[in-house]
């Protein structure tokens, strides 16, 4: 039993040091080259964040100048860390369009997109670096074991964007997301889910609030541009149940100063959706063609530079 | 609280410690511990159904006890009816009533009727069928003498709970388990570091291999109409070996944990896709399952029937055949259906039936005709054909097994076969795939051991624990997200 005990405890103890030291070593190495990482081209001067409703919607190949780095389940502490490390590194940037859908203002889907298992690990492998010791409890306090799966994870994925980091050639920046080109077709069967969602008591998710603030903020010390962008949505009933809307709205006021491009009741046929609140590759295509225009129409437009916070979307069809 | 978590790490860690070091000195102190610890474990997934399983446990305590000691077989085939009626019922209740409803409420529209559907819908308990498959195969076992009931309460709720086996196996029957749990146990030093290594492989192909494949194995399955045949092939493959890397996993870390307690807990997977034909699939695939279903079920109608029958032939068929025919269809009907309260299960337990009945009708005339053509039994070419046959067979039966519903089932299969089976797969996970592949070849390698990590002919240290530290920085640094084990949901 003794020795039993004895080497068990020394396998443990050297798998232990051996990880802590990889994840140190991991960690200093992509942040050596995190100016490399992160750098983008010069051209670049718009950028596509939040979930996965811009995940999926923004084609950044069809809309000029952008660069779409959104995340299916990114919650914005970890939109807040991308954001500040890129601009870190790149001063061009002019406009950062963010997510603003339900999904990002209810406390059900933060708890899930910041504290689940699935969502930490995930994003710790490839966030870790970025964030700071506050963030870092905060996960830690709420989910140990799935940060410290995600940690273990991000030192392979370290070493990857380290070495990849020599010899980076793609438009996408390692590990930030991008454009997803969407097949899945779940749109009728979510309709009929749909219909039987009670309007219950919905929460105000704090923590995403207190970050998008953060978001905020930051832009206007950059002096960039912050447009809040609501992706089109499924006219199904039920999309849109009222104590939704209005946490959606407190938050929105809270943001006044910044611009809000509401295109969630924007009209597209069924076969550009995937599910109710996510277009599939055709409905990307005709969003970032629409995006396309709207932003070159503002390019023209002499007297504000961006003007999108006040566009009425209700009679906009593609 | 998964295998597969740092919660059980840290729960085994302190059952452990406790176990060996506080309540060593008393077998009783052990299994009050072990009893209090399985029930720590099972309420840790939802309390409310802990009061099922005790309950559950102390009727078949008392069943057994009364089938034991009435001396009239009359008695004891009353009280025998009586734990079946209560354990099926029960199983009844909780597995199949939402089934047995919807089911109900379709046939009648069928005919014209609409009935409102059913707002009552019954969660189910975790582990039920194992747990009741326990307890049925307890009072059996006593009904046929095989086994005396135990008056001591503590062992028997013990071995009809025990932790490592509650929620998915293996089957240990409490005639095999019982005799254990009485005797004194002692620590053994090569049992408990064979424990650790079966529980290393165990996670290693659970997270490592089976997690990383379900989120592309299940993509293809939920999407698969906007998927090539290729992709879907690719899909049915991955499904495969997922099923496959999940259920074996799980039961290497449950036998591996009960190693570590002083347990020998019987084989539940036995290289099965290694199988020549389909007969051997079933001796290696869920073992304790199928030993299950082929004592109490497939034999006693096996014997039953050929009480009955008198002739030599019927329908044309000679009876030994007739007999299996019967017996097979019953026993895999209700296999399909304990997998779950759906149809798919049901087709995928007759597809293997048929095969099985397939198999045993062609046996004779194969063995003819290889003589005739003078081709050896273990011919290389002849065996690698037969085991491909036999994988291409499991593979369609999971198909089933796998979808949503059976239309959906035959909609895959059309897909897979169509022109585009011939174009590149639109979805190929290069990290699952190398690691299914190191994992195929070390399940080849070492198929005549009890498990891929048994490397006791590895005489230096360094090279083992070498080994061990690659395994385990695997499962950390390519580890799969959080998968529950698919094998709970039945």
């Amino acid at each position: 039993m003794k020795s039993f005990l004895i080497n068990f405890s020394l396998f443990i103890l050297l798998v232990g040091s051996l990880a802590l030291g990889l994840s140190i070593l991991s960690d200093y190495a992509i942040n050596q080259r995190k100016n490399h990482l992160l750098k983008i081209s010069k051209d670049i001067n718009i950028v596509f964040m939040g979930d996965s409703n811009i995940e999926c919607a923004v084609n950044d190949s069809l809309v000029p100048n952008s660069i779409n780095i959104a995340q299916s389940g990114e919650a914005y502490m970890y939109t807040y860390v991308k954001l500040k490390s890129l601009l870190e590194y790149n001063d061009q940037i002019k406009t950062i369009f963010i997510g603003f859908s339900n999904a990002d203002i209810l406390k059900d889907t933060e708890d899930r997109w910041l504290f689940s298992d699935e969502f930490v690990i995930e994003k710790i492998a490839s966030y870790n670096y970025l964030l700071n010791n506050s963030d870092k409890y905060l996960l830690i306090k709420n989910n140990p074991d799935a940060y410290f799966r995600g940690l273990m994870k991000s030192i392979f994925s370290n070493f990857k964007a380290f070495i990849k980091s020599f010899s980076r050639v793609d438009r996408r920046i390692r590990n930030f997301g991008g454009y997803e080109y969407l097949v899945r077709d779940k749109l009728q069967e979510d309709i009929k889910w749909n219909l039987l969602v009670e309007d219950k008591l919905h929460e105000k998710a704090l923590v995403q609030e207190k970050y998008l603030m953060r978001i905020s903020q930051l832009c206007r010390q950059k002096s960039i541009k912050l447009v809040l962008l609501n992706t089109p949505k499924h006219k199904s009933p039920n999309t849109n149940i009222i104590a939704v809307k209005k946490i959606w709205l407190s938050i929105r006021n809270s943001l006044s100063r910044d611009s809000l491009l509401d295109l969630s009741t924007l009209s597209f046929p069924d076969s550009c959706y995937s599910d109710l609140t996510h277009l599939n590759y055709i409905g990307a295509k005709l969003f970032s063609q629409y995006l396309k225009e709207k932003l070159h129409s503002n390019q023209n437009d002499t007297s504000d530079s961006i003007q999108i916070g006040s566009i009425h979307t209700a009679t906009d069809n593609p | 609280m998964l295998f597969n978590s740092i919660e059980f790490a840290f729960f085994l860690t302190i059952v452990f410690l406790i176990y060996w070091f506080v309540v060593n000195k008393n077998i009783k102190y052990q299994n009050l511990f072990l009893l209090l610890a399985s029930y720590v474990f099972y309420g840790s997934w939802d309390w409310r159904f802990l009061f099922l399983l005790i309950t559950i446990s102390l009727v078949n305590y008392l069943i057994g006890i009364n089938i034991d000691k009435n001396e009239a077989d009359r008695k004891k085939k009353i009280w025998l009816i009586a734990g079946l009626v209560f354990n099926i019922g029960i199983l009844g209740v909780f597995k199949y009533y939402n089934f047995f409803v919807d089911s109900f409420i379709d046939m009648a529209s069928l005919i014209g009727y609409k009935l409102p559907k059913s707002s009552t819908r019954i969660i189910l308990p975790l582990g039920i069928s194992f747990y009741i498959f326990l307890s049925l195969s307890y009072i059996l076992d006593i009904y046929k003498k095989k086994l005396a009931a135990n008056f001591n309460i503590i062992e028997v709720l013990l071995s009809l709970s025990f932790f490592p086996i509650i929620l998915a196996g293996p089957i240990q029957r409490p005639s095999t388990l019982l005799p254990q749990i009485v005797e004194k146990r002692e620590f053994k030093y090569d049992q408990a570091v064979d424990g650790l290594r079966q529980i290393l492989w165990g996670l290693f192909v659970k997270i490592a291999l089976a997690d990383n494949l379900a989120p592309p194995a299940d993509d293809i399955f939920l999407n698969f109409s906007h998927y090539s045949g290729s992709t879907l092939l690719v899909g049915s493959l991955l499904y495969t070996i997922q099923i496959y890397a999940d259920f074996s996993g799980y039961s290497n870390i449950a036998i591996g944990t009960a190693k570590l307690l002083g347990f020998r807990l019987m084989q539940n997977f036995d290289y099965p896709y290694f199988s020549r034909d389909i007969t051997e699939f079933w001796k290696k695939w869920h073992i304790s399952l199928t030993t299950w279903f082929r004592d109490y079920l497939f034999l006693p109608i096996s014997f039953a029937v050929s009480w009955k029958i008198k002739h030599e032939r019927i329908f044309y068929i000679k009876t030994e055949l007739f007999i299996y025919i019967v017996a097979s269809l019953i026993t895999w009907f209700l296999t399909g259906l304990w997998h779950g309260a759906n149809y798919t299960f049901i087709i995928w337990g007759m597809i293997h039936g048929g095969f099985l009945i397939l198999y045993q009708w062609q046996r004779k005339p194969r063995k003819k005709l290889l003589k005739t053509i003078g081709i050896n039994n273990n011919n290389m070419v002849l065996v690698l054909i037969e085991t491909f046959i036999t994988l291409v067979i499991v593979i369609l039966a999971w198909v089933f097994f796998r979808s949503e519903s059976i239309q959906k089932a035959v909609e895959y299969l059309k897909c897979v076969f169509s022109i585009s089976l011939f174009s590149f797969p639109q979805v190929f996970p290069k990290i699952a795939i190398l690691i299914s592949m190191i994992f195929i070849l070390t399940e080849y390698v070492q198929r005549k051991k009890q498990h891929a990590l048994q490397l006791e002919n590895i005489k230096y240290r360094a090279i083992r624990w070498g080994i061990y530290f690659g395994i385990v920085f695997i499962i950390l640094f390519f580890g799969g997200g959080d998968q529950k084990f698919i094998y709970f949901q039945f």
